[in-house]
């Protein structure tokens, strides 16, 4: 049973069937195949109650907020004043290359969407300071995928939907180890640059006058964010009413900028639209195939398996992430994530595991595949923007940080903690 | 043939028309839902209202806002395709794959659809309502909601009726790749950085 739904699913994926099809035809092959009483009835119940889901109407919200803020042009602000904060240091503009990933990722919930703004604003400065090209592209695109592990993430609602686990103390679960993952980065940048001064580029300072005037710009980033999780924290409101908020709140702040206009909302709107039924459809399938997987006993036999394997939970726990890196070389991330989540969730959870360490663990892995070659988007964003030069010395330029994502990974496996902290401080557990 | 060509050419001409307007109004409703529950949620907070039902409201704006995006979602190659492996295939055989993943997403089209239509029919013959303070009568929501998964279906055939005879008849791999090819990285990152380019210059 288990082989032969992954030998459907790898043929329908090899025949370019797009994911959320093949989701749908794997799912009613088993039933078909298995089922002892058709469970197709149920299909229209099924999609009716994936779709009017409140907790996913923050999928468009969120997504709506980051186009707004994209579009709103504050980007090239924040970038300016972290310049002007950050560039002192070995390896100067690398710092606000990873300082703006880090803001915009938590605001944005697109990691391809946030590579493409800070390269746009930052890869002309590589040349005219005299930066090694190739670890300047790597930390943009290295960067950019922040945007998935920083709440709000669109990467991690979904998870949530599917797994079963609790969005908020997702979100909340995320900050440490986003913060702590841009601060590696930073690190990494600061030695990398002490070693190879070749590689910094100039330096360049500011004075404390000049950085207080810039601060300003950072501010409305910082508040939004701040709202918004705030709000998630204390309970005050679902992430969907903050969401809400949150884009009334982006509206008002691209006005304040002067770039809203009706052509603008409308591109937002467009884009966002695109995005959200992107997802939605492969969501309705991976619902509609979870709820198969499960009334087949596809899941319980998964784990019969495993169990006869006779591992041990952190030996299957490093088959998965092995599982992971290998796939995440060639399948689109977000559907990776959603392809495996209903197999994998609930093995994770009779292992002993925490879903909600796991989200983040696997989100982690998820970044990782986002700046792996053939199919790492980041890698092809930066080199795209950048119009010069060979994609091999982004993918060069890129090494270093995939290395400290594995360090990541290793970090969150000794210290679970690192994610668990706050979710168990705002529950009082 | 030319006819036929012809005809199906402005068919879906007008297919992207409808569904361009369509994703502005679903858009259009999923921004309105931010200010339903904004206020929602503030007036309950602050001054003690109960909720209405704005949540209510949004998920609906959801659900068909989805399924009325999807015609468009197809028609500019935004649902993903994994073609890693195919992606060197000759172009014969690519033009098969794009016709089987068409008829792979029209099953999947076709049957939501038809799942869904069963919903609707229940929800109208039995005048059934939502169990909330709202009491929406339900079949307005799903009715919506399954006209637009039923235009995903139809411009689903459209474009593999299109595909084949572009095929057949034409030979124009160069059509079937505008009208269904997969969205290669390149495109889709150039998308990405053309979107980026031209707000930075917009915004200077």
């Amino acid at each position: 049973m288990l082989l032969t739904a992954i030998f459907v699913l790898l043929g329908l994926l090899a025949l370019t069937i797009p994911v959320a099809a093949a989701l749908f035809i794997l799912a009613m092959v088993l039933e078909w195949e298995f089922a002892a009483a058709p469970l197709s009835r149920a299909l229209g119940h099924q999609i009716w109650d994936t779709s009017t889901n409140f907790i996913l109407v923050s999928i468009p919200l969120f997504i709506l907020i980051g186009e707004l803020l994209l579009r709103s042009g504050i980007a090239t602000k924040v970038y300016d004043a972290l310049d002007s904060w950050l560039s002192w240091m070995p390896g100067g503009l690398m710092h606000a290359n990873i300082g703006t990933a880090t803001m915009f990722s938590a605001t944005s919930g697109s990691s391809v969407a946030t590579a493409a703004t800070v390269g746009t604003i930052a890869l002309p400065q590589a040349p005219r300071f005299g930066y090694d090209e190739r670890f300047f592209a790597g930390s943009i695109a290295a960067g950019g995928t922040l945007g998935i592990l920083l709440p709000p993430s669109i990467n991690l609602i979904v998870y949530g939907f599917l797994a079963q686990a609790s969005i908020p103390q997702l979100f909340m679960a995320g900050i440490i180890p986003g913060l702590v993952l841009s601060g590696l980065f930073m690190l990494a940048i600061l030695i990398m640059c002490l070693i190879k001064p070749e590689w910094g580029g100039e330096r360049r300072s500011s004075t404390m006058a000049a950085r207080f005037a810039k601060l300003v710009h950072l501010l409305p980033v910082l508040v939004l964010f701040a709202f918004i999780m705030g709000a998630i924290y204390t309970g005050w409101a679902t992430p969907t009413e903050a969401a809400a908020i949150g884009t009334v709140v982006a509206l008002i702040m691209a006005f304040m900028a002067g770039t809203l206009s009706w052509k603008m909302v409308g591109e937002a709107l467009e884009g966002t639209m695109r995005t959200t039924c992107m997802i939605m459809l492969i969501m309705i399938s991976a619902n509609f195939l979870n709820f198969i997987l499960a009334s087949i006993g596809l899941t319980d036999s998964l784990l019969a398996t495993i169990a006869t394997l006779e591992l041990s939970p952190m030996q299957t726990l490093f088959l998965l992430i092995g599982f992971y890196i290998i796939l995440g070389f060639f399948i689109e991330t977000l559907s990776l994530m959603i392809i495996t989540i209903p197999l994998v969730a609930p093995l994770i959870t009779s292992l002993g595991f925490d879903p909600v360490w796991f989200g983040i663990l696997l989100i982690v892995l998820i970044e990782m595949a986002l700046i792996t070659p053939p199919v790492g988007l980041n890698l092809f964003v930066v080199q795209g923007v950048r119009g010069r030069g060979t994609l091999n010395e982004v993918i060069v330029g890129a090494i270093p940080f995939v290395l400290l994502m594995f360090v990541m990974v290793l970090l969150l496996i000794a210290f679970p903690g690192l994610a668990l902290f706050l979710p168990n401080l705002a529950s009082g557990g | 043939m030319h006819a036929l060509s012809r005809l199906l050419d402005r068919l879906l001409a007008g297919a992207l028309v409808v569904s361009r307007w369509a994703v502005y109004a679903g858009g259009g409703a999923i921004l309105i839902s931010a200010f339903l529950i904004s206020i929602d949620i503030l007036s309950r907070r602050l001054l003690g209202l109960s909720t209405w039902g704005a949540d209510e409201l949004s998920y609906y704006a959801l659900a068909v806002s989805t399924s009325w995006a999807s015609a468009y979602t197809l028609l500019v190659k935004a649902h993903i395709r994994i073609d890693l492996v195919t992606s060197r295939l000759p172009q014969a055989g690519k033009a098969v794959l794009h016709i089987i993943a068409l008829l792979g997403l029209g099953y999947m089209a076709f049957a939501l659809s038809q799942a869904m239509f069963h919903i609707f029919q229940r929800s109208w013959n039995r005048g059934s309502t939502s169990i909330t303070t709202l009491e929406t009568p339900l079949w307005i929501p799903q009715g919506l909601f399954v006209a637009g998964l039923i235009f995903f279906t139809f411009v689903t055939a459209l474009i593999l009726l299109r595909v084949v005879v572009a095929l057949v008849f034409e030979r124009d791999h160069a059509l079937i790749n505008r009208l269904t090819g997969t969205v290669s990285v390149a495109d889709e990152t150039e998308q990405a950085i053309a979107e980026a380019v031209a707000l930075h210059r917009r915004n200077g």
